[in-house]
């Protein structure tokens, strides 16, 4: 890609010149022969690839061919459907994830999800930035309290939770 | 004779006013049977049972087989009973909601089997219950006749509602709130205490309050097992006698006794609308909580 680029008819500044962190290819997470079915219907069949180490990995497809159901066999949300089958082999650094001795709740710290659609719990803004924090171990108030703002003043809601607070009061 | 398309409509028209008037009466109609049975029972009861009424009514033994003094011990255990009941029934429940449709999904049989029966011990009559509790709690455990083998009574039969209503309750979380949950790896037991439960609180609450109103308001299942003894209970192994057996007992075996029976009816009415609203507050306290705080 980067060699392809060839003159830069935007005025954007080329990125720098960085070593190619995918140069070395290191499968992180190795998929082999995946299927699954929802009742009779077949989502997957046979997907056999690679997940590299420290790569963005994109995988592009219609609506409906099965992307949002690969990344939910990758930390088991599967098992959260009612009726879905999962065959087939997923490693993570070499182990095995799909047969039942895994400790679901262990790898989804490894292996999280955002789904398309935004889904907030029905607490307050602060309470769902700081409640799943608070769950994995960061208890000190002032360190929530930093998080809370700096992922707030991130997303540009900074201003607006701000005032929202202050009219409820 | 051909009548034009405008007087077509019109009459169209007509017809459909009419057909929306006779519907929307119909509907008043019932509403306001419904509403006037509910005024006509309250009301009569707090007419005949308002007289009686007095502080020392609720505090004082009943004398002269309930014709005369108060009805203190009555209530006493009256709320004996309702406390050993809840404090059995609600735990129980929970758990059961909790796990049944974990069983559902896998074994579909086992949890199919457990919903069928709870639904067949709703409808089972609650003076099968009475001979259940006095057979297997009363001889059997050899806890006689006793507030607490009352209790453990009504706990069986108010199970299956509180069960069934609890599990609709979860039912009616959204399973984005499950799936974001997992995706964010939390446990199970965060997620069922600070996601799930408050989420179906209002489920929750639904079922406690037909479950405190069955429970309270049975005498069938009572007559066998907690029993008629109006003496103040000086544990849970006394018999004790339930306000809905003093009614029963007062209007049906004591002749003179029905203006009693009305005042005792008047104060398990109260009884009755005291426990929904501490029962709906005390959610909404506890929610309000959990959810604005952090």
């Amino acid at each position: 890609m980067r060699e392809a680029r060839g003159p830069n008819p935007f005025g954007v500044p080329a990125l720098p010149e960085r070593p190619d962190c995918c140069a070395v290819r290191d499968p992180l997470v190795q998929v082999d022969g995946l299927e699954v079915h929802y009742g009779s219907h077949v989502a997957l069949r046979d997907v056999t690839m690679p997940i590299h180490r420290g790569c963005i990995t994109a995988i592009v497809g219609p609506s409906g061919c099965g992307k949002s159901t690969f990344l939910n066999c990758l930390n088991r949300l599967t098992d959260l459907l009612p009726g879905c089958v999962v065959r087939g082999r997923v490693t993570l650094d070499g182990q095995e994830i799909l047969n039942g001795h895994v400790d679901v709740v262990a790898l989804r710290r490894r292996i999280g999800m955002i789904f398309q659609k935004p889904n907030p719990f029905p607490l307050s803004v602060r309470k769902n930035l700081t409640f799943p924090l608070r769950h994995h171990g960061i208890r000190d108030r002032r360190e929530l309290e930093s998080i809370v703002e700096a992922v707030l003043q991130d997303v540009g809601l900074w201003d607006e939770s701000r005032i929202d607070s202050t009219c409820r009061r | 004779m051909a009548s034009r398309p405008s007087d077509r409509r019109s009459a169209a028209r007509t017809r459909a006013h009419v057909a929306e008037s006779l519907v929307s009466l119909a509907v008043w109609v019932s509403v306001i049977l419904v509403a006037a049975v509910f005024v006509w029972i309250v009301g009569s009861v707090v007419v005949h049972g308002a007289a009686n009424l007095s502080w020392s009514y609720l505090v004082e033994s009943p004398a002269d087989a309930g014709r005369a003094g108060g009805i203190g011990p009555v209530l006493v255990s009256t709320l004996l009973i309702l406390a050993v009941c809840l404090a059995v029934s609600v735990p129980l429940a929970l758990g059961t909601a909790i796990l049944l449709p974990e069983f559902t999904r896998g074994r579909g049989w086992f949890g199919g089997l457990v919903r069928r029966s709870l639904d067949v011990l709703a409808g089972v009559p609650s003076i099968v219950f009475g001979l259940f509790g006095n057979a297997f709690f009363s001889l059997w455990l050899g806890m006689g006749f006793s507030i607490l083998s009352g209790g453990l009574t009504l706990a069986c039969m108010v199970l299956p509602i509180l069960i069934r209503t609890t599990e609709e309750g979860f039912r009616s979380v959204p399973d984005d709130y499950r799936r974001a949950a997992a995706a964010l790896s939390l446990s199970h037991a965060t997620t069922l205490w600070h996601i799930l439960l408050p989420a179906a609180a209002p489920g929750l609450i639904v079922g406690l309050i037909l479950g405190v109103g069955r429970a309270v308001a049975e005498t069938a299942a009572l007559i066998f097992t907690s029993g008629y003894v109006d003496r103040m209970p000086a544990s849970l192994l006394d018999s004790g006698r339930a306000l809905s057996l003093h009614i029963f007992d007062l209007s049906m075996n004591v002749p003179g006794g029905e203006a009693r029976a009305y005042s005792a009816a008047t104060v398990l009415i109260v009884l009755l609308l005291v426990i929904n609203l501490l029962a709906s507050g005390m959610t909404d306290r506890w929610l309000h909580r959990r959810i604005v705080e952090a």
